[in-house]
Order: C-alpha cells, then sequence, then structure tokens
C-alpha cells in the first residue's frame, strides 16, 4: 500500500511541524495560566508567550561591551540544537519513520542538547557580569547532578529495549514498574535542567533564586527572543520524554492507534504541566544547599529503575 | 626486521610494525606535529633561561625513542626506548631549571619514571624466566602463575601512563615542562604505557589474566573521577589540564576493561567496542590534549602568566587562540559533532552491549552504573573547562598584564588552529576512522560487528546543525539592518559598569562543586573578617580554600618520609668519611670475590 | 731451564713488592716499583724468546718505557714538588706492616693450585701474581699519603700484568697494552687530582680529609 504509506508519512510530518510551532509557546502559556489560577488571579492571556516573541523581535538588542563572538552566536547554536532536538527526539508520541530510529539515539540527543548547553555557560561568563557568574556556577553543579539520573533512567528503558535508540524504547514495551520509576526521576531531572520550581524559580531575578535567568540576564531583543524559544523546545522535549516514560506504564499504550496515541501523549504533556503549575504554587523553592540532595533522589529513582532492569533482562 | 642481531646480546634490534603500532605512530606524528610547529615561536619567548639546542636534542630524542618504543618487538629493545624517552623527557622538563619548582618537579619525575621502570623490568624478567625468550610475539602466560608478573607490568605502565593511584607525578612534572613539551608528554608519551598495555594484555593473548579486566576498569573509573575532581580545584590553567590527562586514561582504561570483560565472557562485539572505543580516545585524547596545553603555552608566552585568577578578556586580544581553545575544550567534553562524542558514545555503546549481554545482574547493573559515572565525570569535565575557558578568556581582563596581551606568533596559531580542524574533521569523518580500527579489532573477532555498532548518524548531525546554525544567522542579519544592534554596558540588573572586581572568579565558580565533593579532600573555606567593628564596616575580609589529596598526605608522603630515615640510618653508619675505610671495604670485595671464585 | 728464570724473576717482583710494604721512604718505595717493572719487563723478554712472538719484546720495551722509567719520574718530581719525602703509614710500625706482606705472600702461594692456568710452567706464576694483587691492595690501604697510594695502585696493575701473562693462551695481547694504558691514564688523573688537593689542602695527608664529610 505504498499510497497508504505516503499518506502516512505526510500526516506524520504535517503533525510533527505542528507540534513545533505551536506546542512549545502553547506549553508555556497553559503553564503560565495554571500557576496564574492557583494564585487566584487572572494571568496573562493563553497565548501570551506569542505576543512575547512577536515584542522580542520587533525590540532593539543591546549588547555589552565586554562580549565577543560566543555572546552573539550562543542563541543560534542553542535554538539550533533544540530546533534539532525537538524533530528527532519522540516527545510526543509521533515517530518518525524506522529509518530514522538512529538519529534518535538518546546518547546523542542529550549530548547535543548540552553543546547548547555549554556554549549558556560560556555566554554568561562573556559579558563578565557576576550573576552571568554565578548562574553559570549553579547551573554547572545541577547539570553534573542530573545528568547522570537522566542517563542511567534512559539505560534502565533502554535495557528493556535492547536499543539506545529513543525510538526504539518507545515502540517496545516496557516493564510498568522501570517505567514508573525512571518516569518519577526524569520528571524531577528535568524539573532541574529547565531551572524550574523547586530548583530554581524561573519568574524572579533576585539572586537567592537565578540559575537559568542569570545565565540570559544580558540577553535583549532578537537573541532573547531566540533563546525563549529554545528553552520553551528544551521544556517540551525534558517533560515529553517525562510523560512518554510514564505512559509507558500503562499498558494499552502502544495498541493505541496513531491519532489516539498522539492525544493521549499530549494529554499527558498538559497534565504534567498543569501539575508542575500547581507545584511552582505550592512548593517553596530549596535553599541552595538543599539542592543537591534533591537531585540525589532522582539518582536514587534512575538506580532503582536500573536495579529492576538488570535484573529483569 | 632484525638489524645488528649482536648488538643486544640474544634479544637483538628487531622491529615490527603493524597495524597496532601504525595507529600509535600515527598518534606520534598527529600530535608531535603541531607541538614541534609550536616550539620555536614559544621557545623565543624562554630563550634567556632555557637552552634551545638542548630543548631540540632532547625533543628529537624523545620523538625518535616514543617511535622505538611502538616498534620495538623485544622486551629488551623495549626497555633501551623506554628509558631513552624517560631520560629526554627529563632533561626537558629541566629545561627551564633556574626556578624551583621546575627542578622540584624534574626529580619527582625522575623518581616516578625509575620507580615505574623498576616494576616493568621486574615483569619482563619474569616473563622471560617464564617463557625463556625475551620477544613480545612469542609470550604467551596463562593461569596462576601470569598474575603476578602482569600485575607488575601493569605498575609499571600505571605509573607511566598516570593512572590512579600513580599518578602524582603527573599534574607535578607537566606543567613545569615548557608548554609544546607538556603537549608532547601529555599527548603522546603517557600513551605509549597505552600501547604495551594493548599488545601484551588484549591483543594476541600473551598474558591471560581474568581479574585484570575488573581492575582496569575500576582503576580506569577511579582515576577518571579523581582527574576530573581535582582539575576543578586548580588554578594554574596547565595544572588542571594535567590532571585532565589523568581522567581521560581513565577513559582509556575504562574501554580497555571492557575489552577485557568481552573477551572473558565470549562475547565478541564488546571486545572490539572496548579495544575500538580505548584506541580512538587516545588519538582523540592526543589531539585535543595538545591543542589544549599549546593554547595555555601561548596564554602563558602573551602574558607570562599561567595563574587564570589573573587573566580575563582574552577573547578581544587573542581571538584564535581563543577559537581554539574552546574547540579544543568542546572536543573534550564529549560535545557533538566533534571527536571527543564519538569516542565516548562508543564507549557508552561498550557500556550498554555489557549492561544487555553481561552474565550476571551485578554486571548488568555495574554497567548501567557506569553509563552514569562517565556522564558524571563528562558533566565535571564540562563544569571544569566552561570554568577555564570563562575566566581565561572571557569577560574583563583581571590584571594589567591581561590587559596588555596580544595574539601570538604566527606558528604559535597556526599549530593549535590545525589540532582544532582535526578535532572537527575525526568527528564528523568517524565513521571512516573507525573503518581503520576495524583492521586492528580484526585480531579479535570480526571487524563487521563493529562497523555495524555504529549507528549514529554524526555526519548528518554536523551538517543539520550547521546549515541550521548558519540559516539563523542569516535571518538575524537579514532582521539586522532594519534594527542593528547596540553596544552599551553590561546591565547586570541595573548595577552597571562595575569593572573586573566583581566578576566571578574561578574558585568561586568551583565552589558548590567542590563542596559537594568537600570529604573527598577535606575542603575546607578559611574566612576572616578584619576591621573595627567588623561586623557591620569591615576593613579587609579573605577568604581562604585549602584541599588536601589524601592520597599524597596519608600513603606517599610517609612512605617517603620512612624510606628516608631508614637510608639515615644506615647509610649514615656507612658512609664514615675515611678513605681508608673505603678502601678495606674495596679490599674485603675483592677478597670475596676471589674465595667465590676460586673455591 | 726458562721455567726456573721465569719463576725466579716472578718470585723477585713479589719479594720486591713485600720489601716495598715496609718501607717509609718515598723515594725507596718508588724505586721498589720500577724494579718491580723492571723485572716484569724481563719476564715479558723471556716469554717472547720461548713463544718467538714479536709482539711480547714490543710490550716488554712499552711496559718498560712507561711504568719503570715515565711513571716514577713523573712520581718523584712530583714528591719532590710537593716536598714529601716520608710516609709514616696508619700504622707507626714497620714491622707489623712487613709482617703483613709476607703474610699475603704466603696466602698467595697457597692458592696457586686454586688457579686455572693453561700450561704447567706458569702455575707458580700465576701465584705471584694473585699475591702481588694483595699486596698492592694492602699498601693502598695501609698508607696516609695520597702518592703512595698511587704506587700501591700500581703494585695492584703490576700483578694483574702478570696474571695475564701467565694466559698465554688465553688474554690477547691488545687486552695487556689496554690494562697498561688505563694505569697510565689513571696515574695521570691521580696526579693531576693530587698536585689540586695539595693546593688545597697543603697536604696530602688522606686521614685528615675526614674532615671533609661534615
Amino acid at each position: 500500500m505504498g499510497g497508504g504509506e505516503l499518506m502516512n508519512s505526510l500526516f506524520l510530518s504535517v503533525l510533527h511541524l505542528i507540534n513545533l510551532l505551536l506546542l512549545p509557546l502553547l506549553l508555556m502559556g497553559i503553564i503560565r495560566k495554571a500557576k496564574a489560577v492557583m494564585q487566584n488571579r487572572i494571568g496573562a492571556p493563553l497565548l501570551q508567550p506569542f505576543y512575547d516573541m512577536a515584542k522580542f523581535l520587533h525590540k532593539t538588542e543591546t549588547i555589552s561591551e565586554n562580549a565577543g563572538w560566543i555572546f552573539i552566536w550562543t542563541p543560534r547554536v542553542g535554538l539550533a540544537v533544540a530546533v534539532i532536538a525537538a524533530i528527532l527526539v519522540p516527545w510526543t508520541g509521533v515517530l518518525l519513520p524506522p529509518g530514522w530510529a538512529p538519529a534518535t539515539n538518546f546518547l546523542l540527543m542529550l549530548y547535543l542538547l548540552t553543546l547548547g548547553k555549554f556554549f549558556t555557560m560560556l555566554a554568561a561568563l562573556d559579558t563578565g557580569s557576576a550573576f552571568g557568574g554565578l548562574g553559570a556556577s549553579r547551573e554547572a553543579t545541577i547539570s553534573m547532578l542530573a545528568e547522570p539520573a537522566l542517563i542511567i533512567a534512559l539505560g534502565a528503558l533502554a535495557l528493556g529495549a535492547g536499543s539506545t535508540d529513543l525510538m526504539a524504547i518507545y515502540s517496545s514495551p516496557a516493564s510498568p514498574f522501570i517505567a514508573l520509576l525512571a518516569g518519577a526521576g526524569m520528571v524531577i531531572t528535568a524539573l532541574a535542567e529547565l531551572s524550574r520550581m523547586p530548583v530554581d524559580d524561573p519568574t524572579t531575578h533576585l539572586e537567592l533564586t537565578m540559575v537559568h535567568e542569570a545565565m540570559i540576564l544580558e540577553y535583549s531583543g532578537r537573541s532573547l527572543a531566540m533563546i525563549e524559544y529554545a528553552t520553551a523546545l528544551r521544556t517540551c522535549i525534558f517533560f515529553g520524554l517525562a510523560v512518554q516514560t510514564l505512559l509507558q506504564a500503562w499498558p494499552v499504550f502502544h495498541a493505541l492507534p496513531l491519532l489516539l496515541h498522539y492525544a493521549a501523549s499530549l494529554l499527558g504533556l498538559v497534565v504534567l504541566g498543569i501539575s508542575v503549575a500547581v507545584a511552582e504554587g505550592i512548593l517553596v523553592k530549596l535553599k541552595w544547599r538543599s539542592v543537591p540532595n534533591f537531585l540525589t533522589f532522582a539518582v536514587v529513582l534512575s538506580l532503582l529503575a536500573a536495579v529492576i532492569a538488570a535484573v529483569q533482562s | 626486521m632484525s638489524l645488528f642481531p649482536w648488538f643486544l646480546g640474544d634479544a637483538g634490534f628487531t622491529f615490527a610494525v603493524d597495524p597496532l603500532s601504525c595507529w600509535f605512530l600515527a598518534i606520534i606524528g598527529v600530535a608531535g606535529l603541531p607541538a614541534l610547529i609550536f616550539a620555536p615561536g614559544y621557545l623565543q619567548h624562554l630563550r634567556h633561561r632555557v637552552s634551545l639546542s638542548l630543548v631540540w636534542v632532547a625533543l628529537i630524542l624523545l620523538m625518535i625513542s616514543m617511535a622505538g618504543v611502538v616498534m620495538a618487538a623485544n622486551a629488551i629493545l623495549f626497555l633501551v626506548a623506554w628509558e631513552v624517552m624517560a631520560l629526554s623527557s627529563f632533561a626537558l622538563v629541566t629545561a627551564d631549571h633556574e626556578r624551583r619548582d621546575s627542578r622540584r618537579a624534574a626529580i619527582i619525575y625522575l623518581g616516578a619514571t625509575r620507580a615505574g621502570t623498576a616494576f616493568l623490568m621486574i615483569g619482563f624478567l619474569w616473563a622471560h624466566h617464564l617463557t625463556g625468550s625475551w620477544v613480545f610475539s612469542e609470550w604467551g602466560i596463562s593461569g596462576t602463575g601470569a598474575l603476578a608478573p602482569a600485575l607488575l607490568i601493569f605498575a609499571g605502565l600505571a605509573t607511566k601512563a598516570g593512572c590512579w593511584p600513580f599518578h602524582l607525578w603527573l599534574p607535578i612534572a607537566h606543567p613545569a615542562a615548557p608548554a609544546p613539551v607538556s603537549a608532547l608528554m601529555s599527548g603522546v608519551m603517557i600513551k605509549t604505557a597505552i600501547y604495551v598495555m594493548i599488545r601484551l594484555f588484549v591483543l594476541d593473548n600473551h598474558f591471560v589474566v581474568p581479574l585484570l579486566g575488573p581492575i582496569l576498569l575500576v582503576l580506569g573509573a577511579i582515576s577518571a573521577f579523581w582527574g576530573v575532581l581535582f582539575a576543578l580545584l586548580q588554578h594554574d590553567l596547565k595544572r588542571l589540564l594535567a590532571y585532565h590527562s589523568v581522567e581521560n586514561i581513565g577513559i582509556i582504561l575504562m574501554g580497555l576493561g571492557v575489552s577485557l570483560l568481552g573477551r572473558q565472557h565470549h562475547l565478541p562485539l564488546l571486545e572490539q567496542l572496548g579495544l575500538a572505543a580505548a584506541l580512538f580516545h587516545t588519538l582523540n585524547h592526543a589531539i585535543f590534549k595538545s591543542l589544549l596545553f599549546l593554547g595555555a603555552g601561548a596564554v602563558d608566552a602573551c602574558t607570562h602568566l599561567r595563574d587564570i585568577e589573573k587573566l580575563g578578556g582574552l577573547v578581544h586580544r587573542m581571538p584564535w587562540t581563543t577559537g581554539a581553545f574552546v574547540t579544543g575544550s568542546a572536543a573534550i567534553c564529549a560535545l557533538p559533532p566533534l571527536n571527543g562524542f564519538a569516542s565516548e558514545w562508543l564507549l557508552y555503546q561498550g557500556f550498554f552491549k555489557l549492561a544487555m549481554d553481561g552474565p550476571s545482574v551485578g554486571l548488568r547493573f555495574g554497567a548501567l552504573l557506569l553509563m552514569g559515572w562517565l556522564a558524571l565525570i563528562g558533566a565535571l569535565a564540562i563544569a571544569c573547562f566552561v570554568k577555564a575557558v570563562g575566566v581565561v578568556f572571557l569577560g574583563n581582563p583581571r590584571s594589567r598584564r591581561a590587559e596588555r596581551a596580544t595574539e601570538a606568533g604566527r606558528g604559535m596559531v597556526v599549530a593549535q588552529v590545525l589540532p582544532a580542524v582535526m578535532c572537527i574533521a575525526l568527528g564528523v569523518a568517524a565513521p571512516a576512522v573507525l573503518g581503520q580500527l576495524g583492521r586492528i579489532t580484526s585480531r579479535l573477532g570480526d571487524p563487521s560487528l563493529l562497523y555495524h555498532a555504529w549507528t549514529i548518524p554524526l555526519t548528518l548531525i554536523a551538517l543539520l546543525l550547521a546549515c541550521t546554525v548558519g540559516g539563523l544567522a542569516m535571518w538575524v542579519a537579514a532582521l539586522s539592518r532594519s534594527l542593528p544592534a547596540r553596544r552599551f554596558i553590561t546591565w547586570e540588573c541595573g548595577f552597571g559598569d562595575l569593572g573586573p572586581r566583581t566578576q566571578y572568579t574561578a574558585t568561586g565558580f568551583a565552589q558548590p562543586i567542590s563542596r559537594i565533593f568537600g570529604a573527598v579532600y577535606s575542603y575546607t573555606v578559611d574566612i576572616n573578617v578584619k576591621g573595627r567593628n567588623r561586623r557591620y564596616f569591615p576593613d579587609k575580609v579573605t577568604a581562604e580554600t585549602a584541599h588536601e589529596a589524601y592520597l599524597e598526605t596519608k600513603v606517599y608522603t610517609p612512605l617517603l618520609q620512612s624510606i628516608k630515615r631508614m637510608a639515615g640510618i644506615f647509610l649514615m653508619r656507612l658512609q664514615a668519611g675515611s678513605i681508608h675505610q673505603y678502601l678495606i671495604y674495596m679490599a674485603l670485595m675483592l677478597g670475596l670475590l676471589f674465595w667465590v671464585g676460586v673455591s | 731451564m726458562n721455567l726456573s728464570q721465569i719463576d725466579i724473576l716472578a718470585a723477585g717482583v713479589a719479594v720486591l713488592a713485600v720489601w716495598m710494604c715496609g718501607v717509609t721512604c718515598l723515594k725507596m718505595q718508588v724505586w721498589g716499583l720500577s724494579g718491580q717493572t723492571v723485572l716484569l719487563s724481563g719476564i715479558c723478554v723471556l716469554l717472547g724468546r720461548e713463544e718467538a712472538a714479536t709482539g711480547m719484546f714490543i710490550l716488554a720495551l712499552v711496559v718498560f718505557s712507561i711504568k719503570a722509567v715515565g711513571i716514577p719520574v713523573f712520581l718523584s718530581k712530583a714528591a719532590e714538588r710537593m716536598d714529601i719525602t716520608r710516609d709514616r703509614g696508619i700504622y707507626n710500625n714497620s714491622t707489623q706492616a712487613l709482617l703483613m706482606g709476607c703474610g699475603l705472600l704466603i696466602l698467595g702461594y697457597f692458592m696457586t693450585p686454586k688457579v686455572a692456568v693453561p700450561t704447567m710452567m706458569n702455575q707458580g706464576t700465576a701465584g705471584m701474581a694473585l699475591a702481588l694483587i694483595f699486596i698492592g691492595m694492602l699498601l693502598m690501604v695501609t698508607r696516609r699519603l695520597a702518592l703512595s697510594q698511587i704506587v700501591g695502585f700500581l703494585t695492584m696493575e703490576n700483578g694483574i700484568f702478570l696474571y695475564g701473562l701467565t694466559q698465554t693462551s688465553g688474554m690477547p695481547l691488545l687486552m695487556e697494552m689496554g690494562i697498561l694504558f688505563e694505569a697510565l691514564v689513571g696515574v695521570l688523573i691521580a696526579g693531576l687530582v693530587m698536585f689540586r688537593i695539595n693546593r688545597s689542602f697543603e697536604h696530602i695527608d688522606v686521614t685528615d680529609m675526614r674532615g671533609l664529610r661534615h
């Protein structure tokens, strides 16, 4: 059925494009709206992130006199990396054609995102501001603890699937225990990587609460637009991966037809976003010295998942 | 090939060149070339303190002896070349001999290399006793008798390679040498020890010791972690890079350990993957480590400063050096699509295959744990290099000398750009490199297994990345025609132009991580506030951080002190200072020899 | 018979060595050394005539000119320049030294049967050579001045040389010459160092140099 295959892949490509263009900023909007509801205010409209993006593109960019080429190229590299990762990683359950499976190797994807992080940290130090150093230093510490947790969790899942390609991981059934434990670990890691509560408060600019905001403090105009979009994409990727992992625990998930599969994943993503917003409203930000303990919890969850995977395989 | 067979006794001057030796010869050439191009420009700024002819003679001897080490076919010739390598590198470390720390570093280096060679010699003698031959290819030792000589040989090689716990000399000796020499030593010389390990333990069953696989894995893991942890604490750029050499040697040893475990459990793909990862990482490390050391040398030559807390802002004054150094840092942090990622990906795959096919639950869980460990090491390396690059090259200059720095000479710049280009090329063309590696691993099994294990389209990703970044750049350029960006002071939340002293220091950058791992090296911070009314109106606040390397203070220093004390007690009595007494010793010895010979 | 002639000459060498043990006058010691070497070159000539080898005659000439004439002249000139005539030795008692020298000679004689030689006719000579080596060591150990120690060293060299001569089928001529030139160079260097020591310390008394240790 050549025509059917073609229609299928065309449909998939269209879905993927919609995912890339609409979902990230929409998800950010949903999270903000949910948080506003939690805090008993009306809050900004749901499409506010889109309006913000348009606003940034119209504003003049101010670049620090101390900044060099790293500062200027970082937003471009960060966005490029995020776009490529968002295209390849199956964060909405929409899987690419099987030939693309090797490109979705989770090690490649994670290290690609780390490339963006590397440049962001360098750009933070490029301006010679103290906030940048603070943010970069804390980001380095957080990622040091978060990356092992993520890799062990994904490795445990991969053990069940027999390959380190994300597409293979998410298209083969996994034991519910592993999926739940790994998924929980990945949610905590995602909170850390994206600098959300309780690790970092994304809405304030106080020194106490700055990690990601501190690193992008000096950006404005177009570069800030690129960085914000890259952050939105990364949010989708990490939350999407966590949702996919958690949904693996639901035995019916694999058997669903394509559209239901996609709808379920989207629903999961929205539910996760709202839960994160609720958590942001309820939880207080952790003291900086307690952040490593929090992340160790994620590592422990991943290790438990790994033990079960090692025993079961 | 055998020249002058009578020369070295029954061993002879025999060379053997096979794909493995070719690989290491390629490493020597490819990593040595930039160092030698860099040397003339760099030595110019040292010319008043250093004897240039000595340095050049020693450099050439070093290159020749390294080639001799990887080509030697028998143990005697190998030891001769090994010693020449050690002596010529010693001569190079003492090149700047007017500085006291250079002299101290040279003595420590000499002691460490002698101790390592002693272990190696005992191991080789034992092997000769077991097999009756000096030629490497005729050794095939297995069983319980193989453990002791294998461990001795490994101890000697680990000392040279800089594996924990024998690594202490490396961060002392490598920074004391001039930059091109450090690049050669760190990039190439320590790899010759890896060559011997591969030849004796991994390929061809010369030593079959099942315990060696886990030992290599564990020691490699500890070295990698230890090296990168201590690198975070350093504020001397070259010492930082030397500790990273310890880390990368740990990664290479982990690859070798995986390969040996694969052989032990009869997993041919794992054997090949581990060896391929180790060999590829050897090449990659040689290239980017020499690049980084040459960058540090360029900074040293142009600013006469090695302490990173006094540098800064060099991105505007030394753009080429910065670009090359950033490329090298990205490579060493294993960021795609550069070469460091390619070799670490192979290692990850090796761990994953071990986790999948390992025979016991413990081994499988351990392999998953090692994947996380490698990720931890990678993240620590990123932290360390962001600190190094950020504090040295970015921001504002922290001292007058950094302000007045100028770009390095043309030779020095070319010597850095060359390896940077190689880093990118090797990463993008990784499958081609794997083809070459297949020739070496074909001795362990079918190389097509290895070729099929490389699944990621790194070239495609690199191309996509380049296109996307290029596209974004063009879009931004189009936008800026109507709305150009403007330059102004750093905003800093409204605090404005605060100057270089408010920037983050390297110590401050590393402080959170140092505090987390503080128990490992008793990290203490001592804060002193001085002033008439200390609490509200301090005059001066000083913060002092201190750390202590337990291995050095609790193991090596007491050991060396007790050796010195014993030597003092015994030798002082023997050395009476009287010539007659010495003559009596000689006469007694002569009589003893006569008695033994005659009876 | 040539056999007894060589034995007589060798015995003469050994007796001269023993006599040197008991002598304190430096000039006598140097003369003793010279005498030993003359007898040695005589042994060389006899051996050469026995085996009809011209190499031995040349060797005898070289030994005579270097060790019997050249070096003793150098040493006595050195002694004159440094203005020393007597060497007390560390015992102050020449009888004891003589007795010890004699004892070593007897020891060497008793070791004779155990020494391997190619032909029976060299048996006794080899024993004497051993004795000469021991006596040379004794001279070095019991003397105070650096100059006498050089004389002792040269006696030891004579012993080695003599031993080499007994191994006629073993040691090639080249090695004999080698030993000789080694001795020559050794003496030259020792002489140089001796002059320096004399200039630095105003004496060449070795026992007073113990203080250098601290």
